[in-house]
């Protein structure tokens, strides 16, 4: 299982830290693979990260498996989380808000830089651009508490690096965290009432994780519905995706034998995406649901399960092995009781 | 043959030789040793110099190797002790002028060990010599000479003699007495077995420059094309045949590399020259006409054979699209090496519109990672130039591999800053696909 939705890594300076994200999601410490891809670069780091022996065996071989530092771990989960979260309010994995994944990671980012300094490569994002992505999105919380610590250790880390613009950003943010709630507008998706009049065929269809763009549709399965109307001149494609948080540019390509007849661009519509084309020759098509129709490295619905599967048994865990955006959710919940 | 068990791993070398410099702390980690980012931004690139020696930077090391690395770092002991004490005078500005670009290590380092260089321990008037360098780092300072060179320049009379001169140097040193299929023949031999005989043989003949010459001629580029098969567009000419390089760069027609004005490559030199090794601007000028004048426009016969070797391994660089059976073993391994970087995964996927991790796919990027090869070159002829200014040769076929090895790494990181920038940050994940 390599697809990177199973597959939580941390970018390192001249390798990959690689997770099993079972391990990760139940919060139990497993063992953590580096690969190196560029032994050189990766060297001063690698032997203060795996000590002599550990070291020497990754340069034979190009990897080693060794136990899991939880610092790592952690950012492998939050930046693991910000793509491949599978929000969902029909199979009851709330929407995690962005900011505060975003503000735990530039934590977490910290943290690595304290354990292994010099390791992170920078490519996934630095302490300053997590913060500076989060401080925008970060306004009532229902953690707000544990907002201002993380701001607080925030702005002390900046102020050790003498980036005293964050450090003050960073302090101002500690002092305006307030508690409230936030709201998230996903529509409930109510379907508009088709006329069956002229239909000569329709289907349902699942959205492939990896074919959209994460925080934009419902995770769940079969959501988009597909039907053929009969028109006058050429028969009409229309296509519906349920569950919407976000617009991007997204399109229903339909197949036949693997070949796109049809394009379908999808509009952003009351907590759904819609859309509509002339579709002409056999009604037996396929449908795809995504930016491209070109081959990706896709998502199986046994994947999707497992994930899903995996990411509800979270509910179980203490709040302190979830994420702050998690707890987030949890504290509201409760305050709406 | 040398056992395995006398292989040293390059940062214990560091450690230990580092543990014999006094002064040192602000640099150190909390084991004694050097900090990653104090080997990365100090010791590699300015007292090692791994770009010039890369045996020194290899992850395991011979005893030699260990004992030179060593040397090195000791030699310079006085320097990197005022290096870290310019570290907290730079800190302290930075504070004041309220910089926030980059990561403060990444930045300052390399700025503290200029300052030693140039003025050795900090004296009383350190803060404005720190506050200064800072200021003119985050782009506040003109470049003296990059102003010398461009006042030489826009005088008339000096231009037209320049001019006149360039062209009678163009076409006259136009035969090498080796014909271009033959050239390719030497390259060639040279790319399969990558020895040091073959690598003699090559660096002792004209190969280099009657390649580079050979696409001045009528059909130049046709030249090229037949010599070697499957090469895209390189970017190295606009039109059939090289056209002669103007004087200045605001008659360049286009970003072509073998037809760059020579105020451009003078400024590159400029660039690359400490102040103080720098001669008069006249007299790197006319150095840079007689460069200008031979094959690939590099003076030096070996760094001209360099670059035709990245010429015929150039074809095989194409991260995005995987490796061709034809290609010589040492370009698919350097294709293999960028292939596998995890940004070329993310985008090959991504960018080029094949996974939807960025909401609008970025064409702009798509095409510069197909343009791989001519970004390699330009990277590639660069840094040869460089060797060129200062006389540097490659000492033999493995400084060579390692040269070529250099660019193809950094051409990939220059790219992977801009798959990241186009990723943004809602966009963190690397996605490894094994």
């Amino acid at each position: 299982m390599t697809h990177p939705v199973h597959t939580p890594v941390v970018a390192a300076d001249g390798g990959l830290v690689r997770f099993a994200l079972a391990d990760l999601l139940a919060g139990v410490p497993g063992p953590m693979r580096v690969e190196l891809t560029d032994a050189a670069a990766a060297e001063p780091w690698l032997t203060r990260l795996v000590g002599t022996e550990h070291a020497l065996e990754a340069l034979a071989a190009g990897h080693v498996d060794v136990p899991a530092r939880p610092e790592l771990a952690v950012l492998a989960l939050l930046l693991w989380a910000r793509r491949w979260w599978p929000a969902s309010p029909v199979l009851g994995v709330p929407p995690l808000d962005p900011a505060l994944l975003d503000l735990e990671a530039a934590v977490a980012t910290v943290a690595v830089e304290n354990v292994a300094e010099g390791l992170l490569d920078g490519f996934e994002a630095t302490p300053a651009e997590l913060f500076d992505a989060a401080v925008e999105g970060i306004a009532a919380t229902a953690v707000a508490d544990e907002v201002r610590g993380l701001c607080l250790r925030l702005s002390a880390w900046f102020d050790d690096q003498d980036d005293v613009v964050r450090a003050e950003a960073a302090a101002a943010l500690a002092a305006a965290a307030s508690p409230g709630q936030r709201a998230y507008a996903l529509a409930a998706g109510a379907e508009p009432a088709a006329s069956a009049a002229g239909i000569v065929a329709e289907g349902r269809a699942s959205v492939d994780w990896a074919r959209v763009p994460p925080g934009i549709l419902d995770a769940a399965e079969n959501t988009v519905t597909w039907r053929i109307v009969a028109a006058p001149a050429a028969a009409r494609l229309e296509v519906e995706v349920a569950g919407a948080f976000a617009d991007a540019d997204l399109t229903a390509f339909a197949t036949r034998d693997g070949e796109v007849v049809a394009e379908v661009p999808l509009h952003l519509g009351a907590g759904r995406f819609a859309g509509a084309a002339e579709l002409t020759g056999s009604v037996h098509i396929g449908l795809i649901v995504g930016v491209t129709a070109e081959e990706v490295i896709g998502t199986t619905p046994a994947d999707r399960a497992e994930v899903v599967s995996l990411v509800l048994a979270r509910e179980a865990l203490p709040p302190e092995a979830r994420t702050l955006a998690e707890r987030a959710v949890a504290a509201s919940a409760e305050e709406e009781f | 043959m040398t056992g395995s068990g006398e292989l040293r791993l390059r940062s214990a070398v560091l450690a230990a030789a580092w543990a014999r410099i006094p002064g040192v702390a602000v640099l150190s980690s909390a084991d004694g040793g050097p900090l990653t980012r104090t080997v990365k931004k100090i010791i590699d690139p300015l007292v090692v110099r791994t770009a010039a020696r890369p045996r020194l930077g290899r992850p395991l090391l011979e005893p030699a190797a260990a004992a030179e690395l060593t040397g090195l770092l000791l030699a310079d002991a006085p320097r990197l002790r005022a290096t870290a004490a310019w570290f907290p005078h730079l800190k302290r500005q930075r504070r004041a002028l309220r910089i926030t670009a980059g990561n403060v290590q990444d930045v300052c380092f390399p700025v503290a060990y200029e300052l030693a260089t140039g003025f050795g321990m900090p004296g009383p008037e350190a803060p404005e010599t720190a506050a200064s360098a800072l200021r003119e780092l985050h782009g506040e300072g003109e470049e003296a000479g990059v102003a010398r060179l461009t006042a030489y320049l826009a005088d008339p009379r000096v231009a037209a003699g320049l001019t006149a001169r360039l062209h009678r140097r163009w076409h006259a040193g136009a035969d090498t007495g080796l014909a271009p299929e033959d050239a390719v023949v030497l390259l060639g031999e040279f790319v399969d077995h990558l020895t040091d005989a073959a690598w003699l043989a090559l660096a002792g003949s004209a190969a280099g420059h009657a390649f580079g010459l050979a696409l001045r001629r009528p059909e130049g580029a046709g030249t090229l094309a037949e010599a070697v098969p499957g090469l895209p567009d390189l970017g190295l000419q606009r039109g059939d045949r090289t056209a002669v390089p103007p004087l200045h760069r605001r008659d360049e027609t286009g970003p072509e590399l073998l037809e760059r004005s020579v105020e451009r490559r003078v400024r590159a030199t400029l660039r690359r020259l400490p102040a103080d090794e720098r001669g008069p601007v006249a007299g790197l000028v006319d150095d840079e006409l007689a460069r200008v004048a031979a094959g690939f426009g590099l003076a030096l016969p070996a760094l001209a054979a360099c670059f035709g070797l990245g010429v015929i391994l150039a074809p095989a660089l194409r991260p995005l699209d995987g490796v061709a059976p034809g290609d010589p073993a040492f370009a698919r391994q350097l294709n293999a090496q960028v292939a596998r970087e995890g940004y070329v995964l993310h985008a090959r996927r991504a960018l080029a519109g094949a996974t939807p991790l960025t909401r609008r796919p970025d064409a702009e990027l798509v095409r510069e990672l197909r343009e791989f090869a001519k970004q390699f070159l330009g990277r590639l002829w660069i840094r040869l130039h460089g060797f060129d200014v200062r006389g540097d040769l490659p000492a033999g076929a493995a400084a060579v591999r390692d040269l070529v090895t250099g660019v193809v790494r950094s051409t990939s990181l220059d790219l992977r800053t801009k798959v990241r920038r186009a990723l943004v940050a809602r966009l963190p994940d690397l996605e490894a696909v094994s």
